[in-house]
């Protein structure tokens, strides 16, 4: 295989296009292990794009890389909630058992070892990626077996797969549902009907933010322009967000019916599910579940025997969390770096391609199928006034029970602690990172927009957990993932984690805790998109809810900080010039 | 009741924030009437006379003379102001942080393309003060209580800062005198 040979075959599979660049930049990776700089200039040949855009993304995504990986490449998630209290030795074992560090590749150029962000195997961690297989429950005992199978490429007998996590299947979702019924309900009606009946439903997008599902359909209805798209927003990537995981396994022709709901709905006839890197192991399932629906009459031309054509293409994403932001979505889907835009106009009127778009959840499109199905009465029995109809919460941390839990809005954090066994806990963060840390005198706070949204991420902490050592975890995660466009969020993370960890080694002052609640806010405001506007929000919150935490690592001030070694930052000198340094007193 | 005193310095910076200092004209008779200069490349007194109602300090920490200096504003001081971007962040000096001290060095005296030393040494008196692993800004050494940012800081902002400081009163810092480029 060589690039003159790999390059053509990669473009010609996506006919070209020049918004396809991220395929093709994923199937040389794959075949090849990287993408050189030569390759880089061929591809933009090919597609006829200019080769920086193509370099633009080569050097964006974490799954994408210009030096030499090796043939397979072990990413360990070191997302705090799955490493868990093991995980940290499952990533010593990993070293010593390749003999190699992470970010190096072995001499024989096999594997390579990385860490990764949070790839929602929350509920089974620790958990990796080998190259595209999710590798679940790798306990230090399992790191042998999952080199050795490595090496023998028996990887599928190795007993890693991703187990079954369900715990409470409720009335939506995760409910039993004639294929093609809420479709089959909604060609009944007019487009303007099915958009009133997601109105009358109350339906709020289930990713996170909570707007209006059916405003946004009607914004985009109403938007000029003969061309329109449904995108399904697969780039689940909140740390402790495995829900959509789940919803893709089990019921994948739910979010297809939706997405082919909202088409008819807007006046669209495309749909893309871009699903994020680190799942790419359903595409040949959910390729499988389409095929069958354009069978069945589901989706393709003419749905269900009318005269309305909708099809899906699955797009695939590469390791990039603020991907999972829509207009960084959209970015990402047209082939670029996942940047997001600057709002206004909102996707509804530009978006994919500059087309009307409307981008929603897997959660929400699946939701949609059913309350098309069953009638928006019967959908906002469920829940709150605020917040209708059930949630998925994918639970995760120091519980007893960490899975999926389909339950209806409204019900409190203790309620929700007691099905899952984490009583104890010291701290619950609901809606993952971008959320907030709720204490124990807040647990009958009810989960919803109301009152503490979430996207579904609930992580529980128990008493044992350093909760600063957490908290630092996030903000590193939030560096890592920031796409570096806006100052304060490329920026202020980094100020913020490093203040952060100032006082987490003792050599803070009481002046930092103002320091930090000024910086997050600054970051808040000033950030361009959601990472930014929500990724100070772990430190935000803990600092309202847990401050003592703060306080009782804080150390007295003479005014000199604490954290400044003299002798240490004169050691280069001295070592570069060969003599000890002088103390003149006055 | 006698005049407070004020205090500057010019650690790793180039004085032109001092220039500044002293472009607020004739109204440094004005300053003088509010106060008196102690230790302070101003009058050249190198030594602190007595404690100060306020620190200016010009440029970061590159060196241990500068960290030195800089402990003894902290201590002589009641209020100390950052003034000017290499004070608040390093500025100029800053940009030799990525690289390592060695290859700094290596490159000033011994490889630059301008650079004439047949004698192939590289300053290593033990007069000259040795250099710190990076440039530090003073906030990052000692408690800073006040930034006044700027390349240099307008006259004007450093006028309303000191008499907003020496007169107990609020800062009045209009758009013009915060606005860059």
């Amino acid at each position: 295989m060589n690039l003159q040979q790999v390059v053509p075959e990669a473009a010609a599979r996506c006919g070209r296009d020049p918004s396809r660049v991220m395929d093709v930049v994923r199937e040389v990776q794959a075949r090849l292990g990287r993408v050189s700089d030569e390759a880089i200039d061929l591809i933009a040949r090919e597609l006829a794009v200019p080769p920086v855009d193509v370099k633009g993304v080569v050097t964006f995504y974490a799954f994408l890389s210009r030096k030499q990986k090796g043939r397979t490449v072990i990413r360990l998630s070191e997302c705090v909630g799955c490493l868990g209290a093991e995980g940290h030795a499952s990533a010593e074992e990993l070293q010593r058992q390749l003999g190699i560090k992470f970010g190096e590749t072995t001499p024989d150029g096999a594997i390579s070892l990385e860490h990764t962000a949070c790839i929602g195997m929350c509920d089974q961690g620790p958990a990796a990626l080998v190259d595209e297989q999710p590798i679940a429950r790798l306990t230090p005992e399992r790191v042998k077996d999952l080199v050795a199978a490595v090496r023998e490429q028996k990887l599928a007998e190795a007993g890693f797969a991703v187990a079954d996590n369900v715990h409470k299947k409720g009335e939506v979702v995760f409910a039993e549902m004639e294929p093609g019924a809420g479709l089959k309900h909604a060609l009944a009606l007019d487009p303007a009907g099915v958009i009133g009946e997601v109105k009358a439903s109350r339906l709020r997008g289930r990713g996170g933010a909570g707007f209006p599902a059916g405003t946004k359909w009607e914004f985009c209805a109403r938007a000029a322009g003969e061309r329109k798209v449904v995108l399904c927003n697969a780039d689940e990537g909140e740390p402790g967000t495995f829900k959509d995981r789940e919803i893709l396994k089990h019921v994948p022709a739910h979010v297809f019916e939706g997405m082919a709901i909202a088409g008819y709905a807007i006046g669209a006839k495309e749909g893309i599910l871009y699903l994020r890197g680190e799942y790419a192991y359903m595409l040949p399932a959910l390729e499988k579940t389409l095929d069958e629906m354009r069978e069945k009459g589901v989706l393709g031309k003419g749905l269900g025997g009318g005269k309305h054509d909708f099809d899906i293409r699955v797009q695939l994403g590469a390791g990039a969390y603020v991907c999972g932001e829509e207009s960084a979505l959209i970015s990402s889907c047209e082939g670029g770096r996942g940047v997001p835009k600057d709002r206004p106009p909102f996707p509804v009127e530009r978006g994919y391609l500059g087309l009307p778009t409307v981008v929603n959840n897997v959660e929400t499109f699946a939701t949609v199928a059913r309350i098309l199905e069953k009638g928006a009465g019967w959908f906002a029995s469920f829940g709150t006034r605020d917040s209708t109809g059930t949630k998925l919460f994918s639970v995760s941390g120091d519980c007893a029970k960490p899975g999926i839990y389909e339950l209806p809005y409204g019900l409190t954090v203790r309620e929700l602690m007691a099905l899952v066994g984490g009583e104890g806990a010291q701290a619950v963060l609901v809606g993952g990172p971008s959320g907030s840390f709720v204490k124990p005198e807040d647990f009958d706070r009810k989960i919803g927009y109301e009152a503490l949204a979430t996207g579904g991420s609930v992580m529980v902490f128990g008493p044992r957990r350093d909760l600063l050592e957490v908290v630092s975890g996030f903000m590193r995660f939030f560096v890592d993932e920031s796409c570096g466009h806006c100052v304060p969020c490329r920026v202020g993370n980094v100020l913020i984690k490093e203040r952060l960890d100032k006082i987490r080694a003792g050599h803070g002052v009481a002046e930092d805790l103002g320091y930090l609640e000024e910086l997050c806010a600054t970051v808040k405001r000033m950030s361009r998109c959601g990472l930014g506007q929500t990724s100070p929000n772990p430190v935000v919150t803990t600092l309202a809810s847990f401050r003592g935490l703060y306080e009782r690592r804080l150390t007295e001030s003479n005014g000199l900080q604490p954290d400044f070694d003299l002798n240490a930052a004169l050691q280069a000198a001295v070592k570069a010039q060969g003599r000890a340094p002088v103390f003149h007193e006055d | 009741m006698a005049k407070p005193k004020i205090a500057t310095t010019s650690l790793a910076g180039c004085f032109g924030c001092h220039m500044s200092v002293l472009d607020i004209d004739d109204r440094i008779l004005q300053l003088v009437e509010l106060v008196d200069f102690d230790k302070s490349p101003v009058d050249d007194i190198k030594k602190f006379s007595a404690h100060c109602a306020v620190g200016l300090i010009e440029g970061g920490c590159c060196n241990q003379e500068n960290v030195k200096v800089l402990r003894d504003f902290r201590k002589n001081c009641d209020v100390l102001v950052s003034v000017g971007d290499c004070a608040i962040m390093g500025g100029i000096p800053a940009m030799r942080n990525g690289i390592p001290l060695q290859e700094c060095l290596q490159e000033a005296y011994l490889k630059g393309p301008t650079v004439h030393n047949p004698s192939g040494q590289i300053p290593n008196d033990p007069e000259l003060p040795l250099i710190l692993d990076r440039v530090y800004p003073a906030h990052e050494v000692v408690k800073i209580d006040y930034h006044l940012p700027g390349c240099p800081p307008p006259a004007d902002a450093i006028w309303e800062a000191l008499v907003a400081l020496l007169t107990d009163k609020p800062i009045k810092l209009p758009y013009p005198l915060l606005k860059y480029d």
